[in-house]
């Protein structure tokens, strides 16, 4: 990297290094004084500085009226370490499931944060490259906050180390803490529409099953039928009761029953490009309630159809080789 | 990434809330308010009105300005501010600086650094309004405006916080760490060592008051005799003097030319330096002269103060704020006076051949020193009478006075003692000061106002000064009962002050009592908080002795971390998890049996029945205690029909306990 | 009433042996006027208990057995040509009951199981235009095969919603069984069940249950229940409003049918599985019926007291 880092940030980058290292990883942590860390803001030591002015007023016009109100700011300076210590302690934080996603969308890393015995009023997380959130919990509450940020690689999606502060009461003191949570979220290939239509698998070359029987549903308009207490009124075909032809109901039919197979080694295309297009292909059969499966690589998943299903595939399209590892502390900063 | 990395939030975190800015708002204008009386009408109006805005901008949501008006309206306030502090002290000019650089900055709160900057900005304008006015109620003033000071940074830094006024938690917030920080903060101000100014400043000067003039001619003392103004408050360490003795010293006056007795230019003598006399306290009101008073002649009292020949002292500086200091009580001891001395007390005007012929005939009868002073005193009683408004005096003022008006007061009757002793030959000065006072009992201090002001005569009689006051011999209440009773009834006493409080007090009783009662507390003010600096030294040594390196590190740190710590241990102490009263106690039996054996403890799913049942299972020797108190308390936690039996549980809680 | 309705349950306990649970959670499924779904496998006694339901409570009783093929025309009715009067006559289907045991409601499609669901949630039906009320007593018993069993449409969790509990019978006790065996069989025992309840005093019981006042201590600890399922990441789906209503009123009931005037929260406990069992999805760990059951885990996991 050809960045230079100053003196401080170097300094500062291996204090964090050493502060997350200390930390157990884990999906829970609670945070007690061994892993929360106290120091002024800027705003902090510019309220020192301030406060310095004022004695020295202070002790110029000798006024015990500025001195005590230097005495006082100072001695509220230190009370709020205590202040903003506490609202940061005892605070646990466990990190939630993560809803996958795909490639190009927003992934929500969710925190499950629980309040100690006393009310939290300011609490705030972060992650790298996700815009920080904050939150209050009430004594003894909970409170679920979600970090966003944009899923750029197919793979797992590691959050990284999770960065807790707060500045409460007064915000002279920042309380932080950097929890190594294990928090990942998986990432689909983004869906991409194919120029062709999908390859005929070998499998289904070879005949799989018959076309399945007809039911009605709602893909392909079959014809009029006569309709039936408890028919949709939506697929009531008003035109033709207008002229005169009676009530009829259109109806439609799925092909149902059929099997499908993505299977990328008759894919055309380039490997990440076919990931995509097999990511888009298996959503449209999802869409359709087909029967699907998939062959990628060693793997295989048998045809099946519904939400369950649909992930399993996903799954398997997502994490295969060539996936994105779990982002590196290093890359990040 | 820097140490702050994390302090460059996203323009949305940062952006403060509206609660945030009305706080600081309402802080904003409270540091104003008080500038206001010390900046110049227009300023204050100007100011007036961009608070106005900046108000309407934050409640109704009007528009930003345009930028050439933002640009114009800083140019507006640069000139005038300018213009304004041209001729100011710089503090003043400074304050009113700030003032109005904060009255603009109102109008654009857009991140958390803006709010910030305004924040830091007052807490330096609510110090230096204390450089301008240090009364009791600016400083519960003061304090109200740190509160909402803090109040606007809570509000900044929680999440929780609606808009104002809807909570007023940012207020019990900041109330709640001002008390915390208070212990530390006296701390501080006890034991931080007073040292002097670092630079020298002149801050403009309070108007001169009135006060003693350095030069006395009778009808002077008349003006200061209708002012109920505060001159100076006493303290006793021991018992206060009597009534008789309180002749508070402030000047003698050597020199007369037949219309004015005026002050020689005497030298100093030299500064106080002794620390041996305590025994009584004076905290002195701004002046624009250094006159200070004492009982008697003085010797030794607090450092610094300069001691003249005459046994008077004067402050270093005239007295631009209040001024404590304290001294000794003296006995006169016999002394010499020298040639010249004498001289000097002897020197007397040419004229009033009148008062010189009667002197004469006294000498030529024989008589003693003594028996001149009886002999004038004497006359007094016979001839004269006391009053405010005497007549004018022409040509040989003491003759006019003494053969033909006859009426006067206390310079009149100085005066022409004075004169008379010299003609006899008796070294002879005036004394300028103020008689009696006024005793409050509540804080047991003695008030003396100007009205006390009086005048009497030092005589130098068996080889010492001795005291004579004439006017004591015309109007004795005068000496005995104040001023203020004796003039009740004189027209020309307090005519000009119809609402003075001290005609009012005539009328109502409760009245004095309450003014007692104030002063009082105002007195304790001046004496502790305005005047501390002069007794921090005495005070430190008699709580604590002589101070060592050693000691003052433990006296400071000792309690700071005693005060952190109880603080520390009242933010993180464990707090009852339950809110009503049967989840407390079933909690506490909870704990109670758990210690007895951990498998007693109950489960958070577990119902009061179901906790019941199984430990009645484990103990079944109270289970009928255990299902009476669990049906109870079902009842009174869960029935909404038939009305709480709290009775009941109460009886059937202590049985339980009894039992177990 | 309450003495009514115990000597009621111990009538039906004598058929449907050793499933005092579900017999109880039965009737105060139909006390706080919500639907039943039984799942289970076929032959444990889910017929029996709807028609020993029915007997006892005295109520008009119909059961369809739902199959592939069935139109939603065939639980509704629907305008029926009358050739005799050569008009339309209206033909009021099964649904037109009080007491209704849909067997195996996912054996047919799902558009049948929406037109059932319709009418229960709406408690009438439209005909030919025209809206028909259902009876005022209306209780829907489905059952329902388990889900593994081929050829089956699983009722959506949308659907589901529409019952208010779910239970499932299960084995019997191996007592139960050869007592069973010994008094041959359920059918037998039926004849000899008398009516016991009018539907008018049913209706009763019904006001009595909606109108029971429940303490802000037992409010509370249904919405701490339903937020603790939101805000835990051991469920992808947490209790909705509806479903933390549904617990409510089911507790009401069976605080009522244990003869209190108030409801405690160990009502809501032991209404919850049924109640909230078929709403919660949990993840990963927690599966329907093992030790990790989503709502029992739940109901280990929330304080009762507050």
């Amino acid at each position: 990297m050809a960045v230079r880092f100053s003196l401080a940030e170097r300094l500062a980058r291996r204090m964090r290094r050493w502060a997350i290292s200390r930390h157990p990883s884990g999906h829970h942590i609670e945070l007690t004084q061994r892993v929360i860390y106290i120091f002024p803001t800027r705003a902090g030591f510019a309220f020192l500085g301030v406060n310095l002015l004022i004695l020295m007023l202070a002790i110029n016009y000798q006024n015990n009226l500025a001195y005590a109100v230097c005495f006082m700011l100072g001695a509220v300076f230190l009370v709020s370490i205590l202040h903003t210590y506490a609202s940061l302690s005892g605070v646990s934080i466990e990190t939630a499931h993560c809803d996958p996603v795909f490639v190009g969308e927003d992934i929500g890393f969710r925190y499950q944060l629980k309040a100690a015995d006393r009310q939290v009023n300011q609490l705030t997380l972060a992650i790298h490259d996700a815009d920080l959130r904050s939150v209050a919990i009430a004594a003894g509450g909970s409170a679920s906050l979600t970090l966003f940020r944009s899923a750029v690689q197919r793979g797992w999606d590691d959050a990284g180390a999770l960065y807790v502060e707060s500045r409460y009461p007064l915000g002279l003191f920042r309380a932080w803490s950097w929890a190594s949570l294990e928090n990942r979220c998986l990432v689909y290939p983004k869906p991409l529409q194919a120029k062709l239509p999908p390859p005929l698998s070998p499998a289904a070359a070879e005949g799989g099953r018959p076309v399945g029987s007809r039911l009605s549903g709602t893909d392909s308009f079959q014809g009029l039928e006569d309709y039936q207490p408890g028919d949709s009124l939506t697929r009531v075909a008003w035109k033709k009761l207008a002229s005169g032809q009676g009530l009829k109901v259109r109806s439609y039919t799925a092909e149902q029953g059929q099997e499908f197979w993505l299977d990328a080694s008759v894919w055309p295309g380039s490997r990440e490009v076919k990931l995509s297009e097999m990511t888009w292909q298996a959503l449209q059969y999802h869409g359709q309630g087909q029967t699907y499966g998939l062959r990628l690589g060693g793997a295989e998943v048998q045809p099946a159809s519904g939400r369950q299903h649909l992930d399993a595939v996903l799954r398997q399209l997502a994490l295969s080789p060539g996936a994105a590892v779990p982002r590196s502390e290093e890359v990040s900063s | 990434m820097s140490l702050f990395a994390h302090e460059k939030v996203t323009p949305k975190a940062a952006l403060p809330g509206l609660a945030a800015r009305r706080w600081v708002f309402f802080s904003t204008v409270l540091c104003m308010l008080p500038q206001a009386m010390n900046m110049p009408v227009w300023m204050s109006l100007l100011a007036g009105v961009l608070l106005v805005y900046a108000g309407l901008r934050l409640n109704r949501g009007i528009a930003q300005p345009p930028r050439l008006l933002k640009v114009l309206a800083v140019l507006v306030v640069l000139v005038v501010t300018a213009l304004s502090v041209l001729g100011k002290s710089t503090l003043l000019g400074l304050v009113m600086l700030l003032v109005m650089a904060n009255a603009l900055k109102l109008l654009e709160l857009r991140t958390r650094r803006d709010v910030w900057v305004v924040v830091l900005v007052n807490c330096f304008i609510i110090a230096a309004a204390y450089l301008f006015s240090t009364s009791m109620l600016s400083g519960a003033y003061g304090v109200f405006s740190i509160v909402v000071l803090l109040a606007s940074l809570v509000a900044l830094h929680s999440e929780s916080v609606t808009a104002w006024p809807v909570r007023w938690q940012p207020v019990k917030t900041a109330g709640v760490l001002l008390l915390q920080a208070l212990p530390l903060a006296l701390l501080m101000f006890l034991v931080f060592p007073r040292i002097g100014p670092l630079w020298s400043l002149e801050l403009a000067t309070p108007s001169a008051r009135t006060g003693l003039s350095d030069s006395l001619a009778p009808g002077e003392i008349s003006n200061l005799l209708r002012s109920d103004e505060m001159a100076f408050r006493v303290s006793f360490s021991g018992e206060p003097v009597p009534e008789s003795m309180r002749y508070w010293r402030a000047m003698t006056f050597d020199t007369f030319d037949g219309q004015r007795w005026r002050i020689d230019g005497a030298e100093q003598s030299g500064q106080l330096s002794g620390r041996e006399g305590n025994d009584y306290q004076v905290i002195a009101e701004p002046a624009a002269s250094r006159w200070l008073i004492a009982l008697t002649q003085v010797s030794s009292g607090s450092r610094g103060l300069t001691l003249f020949p005459d046994g008077t002292v004067r402050a270093p500086e005239p007295l631009q704020k209040r001024f404590t200091y304290s001294l000794a009580l003296q006995n006169e001891t016999p002394g010499i006076l020298s040639p010249e001395d004498r001289q000097r007390y002897l020197q007397v005007p040419a004229g009033n051949p009148r008062a010189r012929a009667l002197v004469d005939q006294w000498l030529a009868q024989g008589l003693s020193q003594q028996q001149i002073v009886a002999a004038i005193l004497q006359q007094y009683r016979q001839h004269f009478s006391y009053t405010l408004s005497p007549a004018r005096l022409q040509g040989d003022r003491v003759d006019e006075f003494f053969f033909s008006t006859r009426e006067g007061f206390c310079e009149h009757f100085a005066s022409a003692t004075g004169l008379m002793l010299r003609m006899a030959g008796i070294p002879t000065r005036l004394v300028g000061g103020y008689l009696g006072g006024e005793w409050n009992p509540y804080s047991e201090y003695l008030l003396i106002r100007q009205y006390d002001a009086h005048a009497w005569v030092e005589a130098w009689l068996d080889g010492r000064w001795q005291r004579i006051d004439p006017t004591g011999a015309v109007a004795p209440e005068r000496v005995l009962d104040g001023v203020e009773e004796l003039l009740q009834q004189s027209p020309g006493y307090l005519a000009d002050q119809p609402l003075s409080m001290v005609r009012l007090e005539q009328q109502f009783a409760l009245l004095a009592e309450l003014r007692l009662r104030y002063q009082s507390l105002n007195y304790s003010w001046h004496r502790w908080v305005l005047g501390y600096d002069s007794r921090q030294d005495d005070l430190l040594k008699n709580w604590l002795g002589t101070l060592n390196y050693l000691k003052s590190v433990l006296l400071v740190l000792v309690p700071v971390v005693a005060v952190l710590l109880a603080i520390g241990w009242w933010l993180l102490r464990g707090r009852p998890r339950y809110r009503d009263q049967i989840s407390l106690d079933t909690e506490r039996l909870s704990e109670r049996l758990s210690r007895r054996q951990p498998a007693l403890a109950r489960a958070a799913g577990e119902t009061l029945q179901q906790y019941s049942c199984r430990l009645a299972e484990a103990l079944p020797d109270h289970a009928g205690a255990l299902g009476a108190w669990a049906d109870a308390a079902g009842q009174v936690q869960y029935d909404v029909s038939s009305g709480a039996n709290l009775k009941l549980y109460k009886r059937c809680l202590k049985q339980l306990n009894q039992a177990l | 009433m309450q003495e009514r309705l115990q000597q009621l349950a111990a009538v039906i306990d004598d058929v449907l042996l050793g499933k005092p649970e579900v017999i109880r959670l039965s009737l105060a499924c139909l006390l706080a006027r919500g639907h039943l779904l039984i799942e289970d496998l076929p032959g444990l006694g889910k017929t029996t208990l709807a028609h020993a339901l029915a007997k006892v409570l005295g109520l008009d009783y119909q059961r369809v057995q739902f199959t592939s093929d069935m139109l939603p025309g065939d639980i509704l009715g629907g305008a029926v040509y009358d050739q005799q009067q050569a008009s339309f006559r209206l033909h009021k289907g099964p649904v037109f009951t009080e007491l209704l045991l849909a067997d195996e409601i996912n054996r047919t499609s799902p558009k049948t199981q929406s037109a059932l669901l319709e009418a229960m949630e709406e408690r009438q039906v439209s005909l030919d235009g025209q809206r028909h009320a259902l009876p005022e007593v209306f209780f829907v018993i489905a059952t329902q095969n388990p889900t593994e069993q081929y050829g089956t449409f699983p009722l959506p969790e949308s659907q589901l919603d529409r019952f208010l509990m779910r239970v499932s019978i299960g084995y019997p006790t191996a007592e139960a069984e050869e007592q069973m065996l010994l008094q041959g069989g359920a059918a037998d025992q039926l004849g000899g069940v008398q009516q016991l309840l009018n539907p008018e005093q049913l209706l009763e019981a019904q006001t009595l249950v909606s109108q029971m006042q429940v303490s802000p201590a037992v409010i509370s600890y249904l919405q701490r229940l339903a937020q603790y399922s939101r805000d835990s990441q051991h469920f992808s789906l947490g209790l909705s409003p509806r479903g933390s209503l549904a617990v409510l009123n089911a507790a009401k009931a069976w605080a009522f049918l244990e003869g209190r005037a108030y409801v405690l929260p160990d009502d809501v406990q032991q209404v919850f599985p049924a109640v909230a069992g078929h709403r919660l999805v949990g993840r990963e760990l927690l599966h329907p019926g093992s030790e990790h059951d989503p709502a029992s885990y739940l109901l280990s996991q929330v304080d009762v007291l507050s």
